[in-house]
């Protein structure tokens, strides 16, 4: 599949998700100055993460013939994920004087659940395994292309994510989960922005574990996808011109291999919905703080970031 | 856990920070507004809205493990230990909580005792 179409399709995605950010932002209810702050600091996360991934994904996919760029997603996913750990350390944070008392809301970190998101990465993950594996076992000798053989013909095409890609998507998976683990460590950790605003505090901590895991879910999914589509299209490709080469090859729709590149071709297909159902996943509206008199300016004080 | 439950550290009290946290978290497990199975923050987590270190928490915790009020699971983390209630100590939270939704709603505390017996005639016979 050519990768220009992952650029324009990964583009027209995050395009649309920034359109909905700003249609909100311009709709939203008035907040107080420490609602308003971590609101802005989140979307600039989200700006910044899609601008910085883009270009990491541009970058690696540059590289010619290289099967590096079977990483581009998620070393690109990866990128997202660093920039919204970093969007978490800016967040605003109620200032408390030297020697006050503090307190802390043994129920600040519930209600947090991100299933469908999670279920989003593991799919992700198991779609791009599957890839590997096919493409590993059908790969010629060569380790990038797809074979079949049947009696003494045999049929190559490419692309193909063959042996030789296992090495990159490995690693840059690897990145990613290890990237993403750490970031949900990070806000896991996060101090309270303000005690007295649990809703708000929820609101952010819950909108910051959706911005990272759609990444890792987008990031592992478009890379199943990818594998998934070229294991596919290509293998059919090679599938016809067998038949050409060998008349007594198995014909459809008995032919099991190219039964299984269609249902590969459909898993990616799949796969690429889901990814694009990951980027768009939306994040909670973050409620007005509760104490916001207009005119009183005493929280705003507070702000410490 | 509901958001009406808090720790508070206060630094300029005598008593170490760790042993503030300590009796705080007991007294809330065996007065039941802590019921068998709540979980706790994380160590980190409580330690960065405190304000404290980790090692400090982290003691706390020790100690309220050491004394049988909490226990740490794999993957559920830290949660409060089943061995410390009596029935009718989570009895009397769970009345607590009740009697709390019955001046919530506005009823009145014959309806209220009622419907309480209502429920206890349909859930069988008294052991």
């Amino acid at each position: 599949v050519d990768t220009r179409f992952f650029g324009w399709f990964v583009g027209a995605v995050l395009l649309l998700a920034l359109l909905v950010n700003v249609v909100r932002l311009v709709t939203a209810p008035p907040l107080n100055r420490l609602a308003r702050a971590a609101r802005w600091r989140a979307v600039l996360a989200t700006v910044v993460g899609a601008l910085a991934a883009a270009q990491v994904a541009g970058v690696v996919s540059n590289h010619g013939e290289s099967v590096w760029v079977a990483a581009a997603p998620t070393v690109a996913a990866a990128t997202g994920v660093v920039i919204a750990m970093l969007g978490e350390w800016l967040l605003p944070r109620t200032r408390v004087s030297q020697g006050a008392v503090r307190t802390a809301l043994l129920g600040l970190r519930t209600g947090l659940e991100t299933k469908g998101l999670e279920r989003c990465l593991w799919a992700g993950v198991a779609t791009t395994a599957l890839g590997l594996a096919v493409g590993w076992v059908s790969s010629g000798p060569d380790g990038r292309s797809g074979m079949r053989t049947w009696d003494s013909a045999a049929v190559t095409g490419a692309p193909y994510p063959g042996r030789d890609f296992t090495l990159p998507v490995v690693l840059g998976l690897g990145l990613l989960g290890l990237v993403t683990w750490a970031a949900i460590r990070v806000i896991e950790a996060r101090p309270a922005m303000d005690p007295d605003e649990p809703d708000l505090d929820r609101a952010v901590r819950l909108g910051s574990r959706i911005r990272v895991l759609r990444w890792a879910a987008a990031g592992t999914l478009i890379t199943g996808a990818s594998l998934c589509l070229t294991v596919g299209m290509t293998m059919n490709d090679v599938t016809q011109r067998l038949r050409g080469l060998a008349h007594s090859s198995p014909r459809a729709p008995w032919d099991w291999a190219q039964n299984g590149a269609f249902a590969m071709s459909a898993l990616g297909l799949a796969a690429l919905v889901g990814a694009i159902v990951a980027v768009l996943w939306d994040t909670p509206a973050i409620p007005p703080a509760r104490r916001t008199v207009p005119g009183d300016n005493s929280l705003d004080s507070r702000v410490s970031r | 856990v509901t958001d009406d439950l808090r720790v508070a550290v206060d630094p300029r009290s005598a008593e170490p920070p760790f042993e503030q946290v300590r009796a705080q978290l007991a007294g809330l497990i065996t007065s039941g507004r802590l019921l068998p199975g709540d979980r706790l923050p994380t160590v980190r987590a409580l330690a960065a809205d405190l304000g404290l270190a980790v090692n400090t928490v982290a003691r706390a915790f020790k100690e309220l493990e050491a004394a049988g009020l909490v226990e740490t699971r794999r993957r559920a983390g830290t949660v409060v230990a089943s061995g410390e209630h009596t029935a009718d100590v989570a009895v009397a939270a769970l009345a607590t909580k009740y009697a709390l939704a019955v001046r919530e709603a506005g009823l009145d505390d014959a309806t209220a005792l009622d419907l309480v017996r209502s429920a206890l005639r349909t859930s069988g016979q008294t052991p």
